[in-house]
């Protein structure tokens, strides 16, 4: 079942929101989330189903294996430090190293499962006709027979991080429960983000469910499946009509450069739209996960594109490969060692093709690039002035590197490959421009612009400003209750004090004591009346706002939903002309 | 419309700071923090409070901490206080909005068929293990679901509403180019050799061994300027089945003509076999130009897809056996491309422009035609044709609907069809479409497309008879034949089943009349038209 599909939205979603809001307590919630989990997952057959649970709970016991290795090696030398070896009686050494050591081999062994699992069914079919093992034809069959388990890239990257994390003592092993929910968990188990066990197990039994989360994760949901819906398959289809990449069709010069700008909208809207939908319907229930995307369009270098881009992969990679490997603290040939490996497996991870290999080598290359000009302008003393246009180059430098990317990252068949670059080079003799192609793109101008302002920060900036509005009226209001009670306190301060005073000068104090008490209150009413009327005042102001900005929200979540809704029946559309001739 | 798509409207809380491995190659106080994943700051903010929504919280906030005076008030807590209300409001609207999606999802009648699209919708898979444990019954299930959706109809027209802010209105292009397959038209004369020696072949052999024949004349052909594609042809089908390529311009569509070689030789070789199966038979081939070709600009054409349609029908002529009447109603119908030849929602030509070309065939024939003002006039209105909903009720198209001009044929108005399933019945041969679905009103003449159309003249007793074979394109046409002929047999070659050479024989036909538009002319259809005669 994927998000965007009808079933989701009107029957599963619902549902499922309706019984976890109904039942009480944590554990009956979170029992109900696996449940459900497990239905959403089943949707891709139960093949797939019995694999996903066998990995999760092999997950669990590697857990737990690694975890009682580490608390032997802790319980039998209690004061053990990093660094402290040198101290230790040799003994207690040889016991801690040898419970380090199988804690590491089981590690070890979870890691190549995992890998393995992994390497069977994404790269199967690339390695066996690569090597045209005929042979092996039997376990290909098999593995079509099981079909491509949906999401194993992601859920067996964060099956990995959580044994990596009981190994580095990051976390406990967790419960079988927790790490069956981790692992199938509907929100990420089919296009991430690849979240870590410490931040999921930490929600597993205390998360706040409030109506700002609640309204907060709706107002995601519905933005991330109009991204998809509205946005992200409409370019698709314009990608593949300016530049088809199957068949024999025709293109131009304009052609393959608009079809691979589209296609770079499509693969963000889309890519980032489940991010968002993850998110939202984590919000719903009280999770909440970490950012996957940062607006990785706007980024003014390669690096800063992939620290916006697909965060939580590129942090496992960092955390799992790239600091491991020593990091940066090494030599630099070391580093660009580190880095080779950090990008190549970034590039087979995105799939069993060459040219995903080819693409992690083509950003291997600009982040070393980038990183030998930092380091030969600090040694030179170069400094690069932050200006209008060196700003601008940067980020137009950015954009073309991320451009061409997507081609190579597109078009896995070589010979195509070649081609489209020397059209779009304009070594081919192609036209220019075809009037279809014009023609398209007049008809979906406007669509373009939108799907390109999404790509950019300019609508959450304007929801900030606007947000920020209401803040402030939120401010002012809160000022006021303040005043307003401090006034109270201030009144009471002042009573005592004339009290003091006239008990101390004055003769007839009774009746002295009666008029400055009057004239006390009578001046406490009237702060405290104009600070009523000022509150009120700021009240009225904040409700009006307030209202105005939920009302907008809600408005424009019907309008999203119901453009996604509309865009996913148009999906289905097929008109059927059988008397087309 | 800009407004509806906020897309990036919500807040991305906190940007934690994510380096990437290429940072830091050199500057240690860049250095990442190593031992500790910054991800997980943000897990100890969560609040105590379980299910909080669960709580009243008083809309009075403001006056209720008035009177608590003393207390120090938590800037934070009230403001998440006061903030609520709209959030709660929102919460409690959107779960609103989902009951009402549920409800309608779940419990509203579901259609069957779709009328736009012209195909029956996906049916509920059946239940079956192996279904259930590869996940196909439920990848069939959810496409049960999204594609009989309710209201689908009104969705659709809402959708294409959408579409049409999409960019500047007036021209547009629909289409897939990946589907098409664009050859060069020929010089004339040059093949005609080839054809002629695989016409007297085939008058030695029997049918099968015809069609390999012609498999083996496209391979030798395969050299130089008669380039086949051998690879594309199942995109070709596609071509053929779904809608083509669309461009619509001044509130009228046209259908975007690419010229096919490998499909042009195969046309003309069928036509040779059957003509050599039949020497006795006078065959007649009318070849029909479609809007595209007739009525835009020809450098429009060749921008678009392939100008020159009548080049490339003489050149198919060029390759025919001479013995056939071979009728090209391009100049015809270019005459007269002012007129309302052609739908304007339709791929099909109109009454008129079948009439045209039924004066065409007269003079080839040598008989004297009929005057449209001999026939009975009728007039249809509010036809929305394929062109509508091919581009999916495009805005500009729904602004310029169509009407169907019929002329009652003199002799008799009866006709008896046989349809796909072999059902046969009576009809019209011009039905009263007035109630007729907007979608269908070209099923005003001879009742769409049955595979076998018997019409009988009775005021015609000279044993006269003539067998159309068709596509949709011929049944505009078939009506004015009704009065030169005691018999007119219509053949619909894709769903016709029988041996129609037998058929021939058997009656004493005298005229085989082919009556096949542009679109048809590809290699498919091509074998679709043999296999009737066999």
């Amino acid at each position: 079942m994927s998000f965007t599909s009808l079933f989701f939205v009107a029957i599963f979603f619902p549902v499922f929101l309706l019984v976890y809001y109904v039942l009480q307590g944590i554990r009956a919630r979170n029992a109900w989330l696996l449940a459900a989990s497990l239905v959403f997952y089943a949707f891709l057959g139960i093949n797939c189903l019995i694999l996903i649970v066998i990995m999760a709970v092999f997950a669990f016991a590697t857990g737990k294996k690694i975890q009682s290795a580490l608390d032997m090696a802790d319980s039998e030398s209690p004061d053990h430090q990093t660094g402290d070896e040198e101290f230790m009686s040799p003994e207690a050494q040889a016991a801690y190293e040898k419970n380090h050591k199988s804690a590491r081999i089981w590690l070890f062994a979870g890691v190549f499962i995992f890998v393995a699992v992994l390497m069977l069914f994404k790269y199967s079919n690339f390695w066996l006709n690569k090597f045209n093992l005929s042979s092996l034809g039997g376990i290909k069959e098999g593995i079509i027979r099981l079909g491509m388990p949906l999401g194993i890239s992601f859920y067996t990257f964060k099956l990995i991080s959580y044994i990596s994390d009981v190994y580095m003592r990051r976390v406990k092993a967790g419960s079988l429960l927790d790490v069956m929910l981790y692992t199938v968990i509907f929100h990420q188990v089919t296009q991430g983000p690849i979240v870590r066990y410490d931040l999921m197990a930490s929600q597993f039994n205390n998360r706040s469910l409030t109506y700002e989360s609640v309204s907060e994760g709706v107002w995601r949901f519905s933005i991330g499946l109009a991204k998809k819906t509205f946005l992200a398959d409409h370019c698709g289809e314009l990608a593949e009509l300016f530049l088809p990449v199957s068949g024999s069709g025709e293109y131009s010069v304009l052609g393959a450069y608009m079809g691979s700008l589209c296609y770079m909208l499509q693969i963000y809207l889309d890519f980032s739209a489940y991010s968002d939908m993850a998110l939202g319907l984590g919000q719903m229930i009280g999770f909440k996960y970490t950012e996957n995307f940062n607006y990785p369009y706007v980024a003014d270098t390669v690096r800063d594109f992939w620290r916006r881009w697909h965060i939580s992969l590129s942090s496992f990679f960092r955390d799992y490969v790239y600091i491991p490997l020593g990091g940066s603290r090494v030599g630099f040939f070391r580093l660009l060692l580190n880095l080779l490996a950090v990008w190549l497996l970034t590039g087979i991870w995105h799939g069993a093709s060459l040219n995903f290999i080819l693409w992690g080598l083509y950003y291997y290359f600009f982040i070393v690039m980038e990183n030998a000009f930092r380091k030969y302008g600090k040694s030179k003393g170069i400094k690069v002035e932050k200006n209008g246009f060196t700003t601008f180059f940067s980020h137009i430098y950015t954009l073309i590197i991320v451009y061409f990317g997507w081609i190579l990252f597109r078009i896995t068949d070589f010979g195509k490959l070649w081609e489209v670059l020397r059209v779009m080079i304009g070594r081919s003799g192609r036209a220019f421009y075809s009037t279809s192609e014009i023609l398209s793109l007049r008809g979906n101008i406007y669509f373009l612009i939108l799907a390109l302002s999404a790509c950019t920060p300019v609508w959450k900036m304007l929801a900030i400003k606007i947000s920020e509005r209401l803040n402030h009226s939120f401010r002012r209001e809160v000022r006021e209750m303040r005043n307003l009670a401090k006034e109270s306190s201030l009144y009471e301060q002042e009573v005592n004090k004339d009290q003091v005073l006239v008990e101390k000068y004055a003769e007839n104090s009774s009746d002295i004591l009666e008029e400055v008490r009057k004239q006390d209150t009578e001046n406490h009413e009237r702060m405290i009346a104009r600070f009523e009327k000022r509150l009120r005042k700021r009240k009225d102001e904040r409700t009006k706002l307030e209202f105005v900005y939920y009302g907008v929200r809600i408005i424009l979540m019907l309008v999203l939903l119901f453009i996604s809704i509309l865009s996913m029946v148009g999906a289905s559309y097929t008109p059927f002309l059988y008397n087309q001739f | 419309m800009v407004e509806d798509n906020k897309n990036d409207k919500n807040i991305i809380e906190e940007s934690v700071d994510f380096d990437m491995p290429g940072e830091a190659a050199d500057s240690p106080e860049e250095d990442i923090a190593e031992t500790e994943p910054e991800i997980s700051g943000d897990s100890s903010e969560i609040s105590e409070e379980n299910d909080s929504k669960d709580e009243k919280t008083d809309i009075h906030a403001g006056e209720e901490s008035k009177s608590k005076a003393d207390e120090e008030i938590d800037f934070q807590a009230v403001e998440k206080e006061l903030r609520s209300n709209g959030a709660r409001f929102m919460a409690g609207a959107s779960m609103g909005v989902f009951a009402g999606i549920f409800a309608v999802g779940a419990f509203a009648a579901r259609p069957a068929y779709s009328e736009s699209e012209k195909r029956a919708l996906a049916e509920k898979p059946e239940f079956s293990i192996n279904g259930v444990l590869d996940g196909s019954y439920f990848t069939e299930f959810e496409k049960w679901f999204s594609d009989t959706v309710p209201f689908k109809e009104n969705l659709l027209g809402m959708e294409s509403k959408m579409e049409a802010f999409y960019g500047v209105g007036g021209e547009s292009y629909y289409g897939n180019k990946s589907d098409v397959v664009e050859d060069t038209i020929p010089e004339t004369a040059e093949s005609l050799a080839p054809i002629v020696t695989l016409e007297t072949k085939a008058q030695e052999e029997t049918q099968k061994e015809t069609e390999d024949m012609y498999q083996s004349l496209v391979e030798t052909n395969a050299d130089g300027t008669l380039k086949v594609d051998t690879e594309p042809k199942e995109e070709v089908e596609v071509t053929g089945e779904q809608a083509g390529n669309i461009y619509v311009s001044n509130n009228k569509a046209y259908e975007i003509f690419y010229y096919n070689q490998g499909g042009s030789v195969k046309y003309a070789s069928v036509l040779n076999t059957v003509k050599a199966m039949l020497p006795e038979v006078n065959v007649y081939d009318i070849l029909v130009p479609n809007s595209f070709g007739v009525e835009l600009d020809p450098s429009l054409q060749e921008e678009l897809g392939s100008g020159n349609m009548q080049d490339a029908f003489n050149y198919i002529f060029s390759m025919m056996d001479p013995e056939i009447h071979r009728l090209s109603v391009f100049d015809t119908l270019y005459a007269h491309k002012d007129e309302y030849i052609f739908f304007n929602t339709d791929h099909h030509w109109t009454g008129l422009g079948a009439y045209y070309s039924y004066r065409t065939f007269c003079e080839e024939k040598g008989i004297k035609p009929h005057e449209l003002s001999d026939f009975q006039y009728v007039d249809y209105s509010g036809f929305y044709g394929t062109f509508y909903f091919a581009t999916n009720r495009n805005e500009s198209l729904k602004a310029n609907p169509d009407h169907v001009e019929a002329w009652i044929p003199m002799g008799t108005n009866d006709m008896v069809a046989t349809d796909e399933n072999g059902q046969t019945f009576k009809a019209n041969i011009i039905n009263d479409v007035s109630e007729a679905n907007a979608g269908r009103k070209y099923n005003c003449f001879i009742k769409g497309d049955n595979a076998f159309t018997v019409i009988n003249n009775p005021q015609i007793t000279d044993g006269s008879s003539c067998v159309v074979v068709k596509e949709s394109y011929g049944n505009a046409f078939v009506p004015f034949l009704v009065d030169h002929y005691q018999s007119v047999y219509v053949v619909d070659y894709r769903y016709y089943r029988d041996n129609l050479t037998q058929f021939i024989r058997d009656n004493g036909i005298q005229d085989l009349i082919f009556v096949n538009n542009v679109q048809a002319i590809t290699e498919k259809v091509s074998d679709e038209i043999l296999s009737v005669f066999s």
